[in-house]
């Protein structure tokens, strides 16, 4: 579906994208995870045709994505988003679905389904610039799937919205996952990726650390479970022990007494990353 | 197509819903025009006064007296010939009266013709001073105006008895009857004032007879006959002649602000189109609408659309309302190629500072700054004509200065496509070129 091979790009002395190929197969949804400045919306403009590669090339359904052949085939929502505040919900989706050749009661149609996917059928006459940034994010997605492209680009699409609005975006993804869409999901957030994604690409300073589905990350580069548990008669003292198989590690520690609390804490894509690249993504 | 013009109408749409781009684009442009019409005309409405230029061939003591009740009058402003001629002089002096008129520096020249103040001497006798008006025959309003005032000032000259014979009359009679009953008088002395009072009595019954004649005459079209008017009690005759401006220079100061009004709009137009090109660029939006399969020429192009639908729509707007304001639109041919070309141009310089200004704040800086240099050197702020001479060789190289020559031939200088075809093809040249940069950055930037 969509195939990176060695792409380079740099902007100045910044090198952006160092030397990154992925292949991101039909139907699932393949998660960029880094932190800032790692490489994604670079990446991402390239899979798009938006920027040119430096080196390598970039293919969608097997074209160059710079051709019109490939456009129709992609939907983007950009991280800065792509809306007119001046204007209305409607005007902004019936403005960049007649940019995608849409028109008369077909452009009507999908702009309906694409309110409705998104849940702001009820606020559609209303300015951008009256919308929480959830909706503006949720709009931001309608604009992107309004042709009904095969893949859909989303670049950040949770930045600054809250937990619910989260939620309301997630549900977005898995209603096109369910309905056969590719869609290339870029976050900085461990738990997003985990969570939504089929397989994740683990990107450090332009360069791709890990692919893999995150069980297998969890499991390759996840390192040890951490078992924290207390027993009776030991004052609430709370005791940590690390193992790659917690289960067994419980029953021993239910031997040793009777068991106040315990909690297992399994790897997690954090983990993976402190594992990688030896530091936080937070950092 | 669709995409174009989809493009073009969400950005008008934009503009629609943004107060401050409305204002300077339509508001801002008519308030200049009105202001400096104002201030460089003086003949707004309400502040009429009349220049005129007084020849005075006459040179006797009534017709400097005559001069000098025009001079006072307020409702006008007098020019005198610079070196009083003396007698053949007077030809010269009527010679610079015609030209000023010709020129439009004034509204209309009045000749006192010579004999003016023995006609008013004889003025009893059948004598008529003999005053010619020259004036803009298209000038209806400013001529009845003028006729009415050096009407008043004439009557004025002959002061009340004479201006309302009625009440002459009485007081003659008053005086009369005083005269006759009066016990103080001596008979040789009563005779004396009886016989003065008595003659200017029938003196002013004629007049008024006259003037009833004369105000018949006014309402119906017949001349009084010769007899009939007895005595003429119309000292003063003011003939007119028609003198026709030619087409050099503009008919009211509103003639000169409007287009250049028009230039500041459509530079703040330019301006305002370049800012929102430039927002989408820094938004996402122009990474959508990148992505979209459309090829990137088409986004230039919409913008370029509706920039050009939007300065077309603020030309018409303003060439109304200065034709409301008096202004005779000069050529509309040359009008309209010419307007339409200055459009193109300014939006080949917006096509070239949206693309190439990183920011919005960037654009509006360096974009005013540009355009505040060449509109002052291209005389959309100070007219050409009084800047000195090395200023107005610059003036020449800038865009704005062929926009004025466009747009000024149009309005009021009657010119030609012809003539105007060097900076059309100057400004058409620039329009290309802005397109043509803007299209390639864009696939180069792909
Ligand atoms: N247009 C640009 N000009 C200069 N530097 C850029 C540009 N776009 C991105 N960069 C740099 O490239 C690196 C990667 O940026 P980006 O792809 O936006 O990362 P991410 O989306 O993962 O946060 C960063 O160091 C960023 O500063
Ligand atoms: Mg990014």
């Amino acid at each position: 579906m969509i195939r990176l091979e060695s792409i380079g790009k740099s902007f100045g002395r910044v090198r952006a994208v160092d030397g990154l190929s992925l292949h991101i197969n039909a139907g699932e949804v393949f998660g960029l995870l880094g932190p800032n400045g790692a490489g994604k919306t670079t990446t991402i403009s390239i899979a798009t045709g938006l920027l040119a590669p430096d080196e390598g090339t970039a293919r969608v359904h097997g074209h160059d994505p710079r051709l019109a052949g490939a456009r129709r085939a992609i939907g983007v929502a950009p991280q800065s988003l792509a809306l007119y505040d001046e204007l209305t919900g409607r005007e902004n989706l019936d403005f960049f679905a007649a940019i995608y050749n849409l028109h008369g009661s077909e452009r009507a149609e999908r702009v309906q389904e694409a309110l409705t996917l998104v849940t702001l059928v009820d606020r559609q006459h209303d300015r951008v610039q009256g919308y929480s940034g959830g909706m503006k994010r949720r709009l931001n997605l309608a604009a992107a799937v309004l042709h009904r492209p095969a893949v859909v680009f989303m670049d950040e699409p949770t930045a600054g919205v809250d937990p619910h609005a989260r939620h309301a975006i997630f549900e977005i993804v898995g209603t096109l996952k369910s309905r056969g869409c590719t869609v290339v999901y870029s976050t900085h957030y461990m738990e997003e990726a985990e969570r939504l994604c089929d397989r994740v690409a683990i990107i450090d300073a332009g360069k791709v650390l890990a692919i893999d589905t995150v069980a297998g990350l969890l499991g390759r580069y996840g390192g040890q479970s951490v078992l924290e548990f207390s027993r009776d008669g030991e004052g609430g003292r709370v005791e940590r022990v690390e193992s790659a198989d917690p289960i067994a590690a419980l029953t021993q520690a239910a031997a040793g007494g009777r068991l106040q609390s315990a909690r297992i804490h399994g790897p997690t894509l954090e983990s993976v990353f402190l594992t990688l690249t030896g530091r936080s993504p937070r950092d | 197509m669709h995409q174009i013009w989809a493009l073009a109408r969400k950005d008008l749409l934009l503009l629609c819903r943004d107060k401050s781009g409305l204002f300077f684009t339509f508001v801002f442009p008519i308030g200049f025009a009105l202001f400096f019409g104002m201030i460089f005309g003086g003949s707004g409405p309400g502040s009429a006064r009349i220049a005129i230029a007084v020849v005075d061939a006459d040179k006797s003591e009534q017709s400097g007296r005559f001069v000098q009740r025009l001079t006072d009058a307020e409702q006008l402003t007098i020019h005198t010939p610079p070196v009083p001629g003396e007698g053949g002089a007077g030809v010269e002096a009527l010679e610079w009266a015609r030209k000023l008129v010709l020129s439009r520096a004034v509204v209309a020249y009045v000749y006192i013709q010579p004999g003016f103040g023995k006609a008013q001497e004889e003025m009893f006798f059948g004598g008529q001073g003999q005053v010619q008006v020259g004036a803009d025959p298209s000038k209806k309003a400013e001529r009845g105006m003028l006729e009415g005032i050096l009407q008043q000032h004439v009557y004025a000259g002959l002061g009340d008895a004479m201006a309302k014979p009625e009440q002459g009359r009485r007081k003659a009679q008053k005086a009369m009857e005083m005269a006759r009953q009066s016990k103080d008088l001596s008979p040789a002395d009563r005779l004396v004032f009886e016989t003065f009072f008595g003659a200017l009595d029938v003196f002013l019954a004629r007049a008024e007879r006259a003037g009833q004649v004369e105000k018949k005459a006014a309402e119906g079209d017949e001349k009084p006959s010769a007899s009939a008017r007895g005595f003429a009690f119309a000292p003063v005759a003011i003939t007119f002649a028609d003198v026709q401006p030619s087409r050099t220079g503009p008919c009211n100061a509103f003639a000169v602000s409007f287009p250049q009004g028009l230039v500041w709009g459509v530079m703040g137009t330019a301006m305002g189109f370049a800012v929102s090109f430039i927002g989408e660029r820094r938004s996402g939006v122009f990474a959508r609408l990148a992505c979209a399969p459309m090829p990137p020429w088409r986004l230039i192009a919409g913008k370029a659309l509706a920039c050009m639908l939007t300065i077309v729509f603020a030309m018409c707007l303003m060439l109304s309302m200065s034709a409301a304001l008096g202004v005779r639109l000069g050529n509309w041919p040359t009008l309209v190629v010419g307007g339409g070309v200055v459009a193109f141009a300014f939006v080949g310089i917006m096509a070239i500072i949206s693309v190439f200004a990183p920011t919005e704040r960037a654009a509006t800086g360096l974009g005013w700054a540009v355009m505040m240099v060449l509109a002052f050197i291209g005389g959309a702020a100070v007219p050409t004509f009084v800047m000195p001479g090395w200023m107005q060789t610059i003036s020449n190289i800038s865009p704005m200065a062929w926009a004025l020559a466009c747009l000024e031939g149009g309005v009021w200088r009657g010119s030609t496509i012809g003539e105007i075809a060097k900076p059309l093809v100057a400004l058409g040249t620039l329009g290309v070129l802005g397109l043509g940069v803007a299209v390639a950055w864009l696939r180069h930037v792909r």
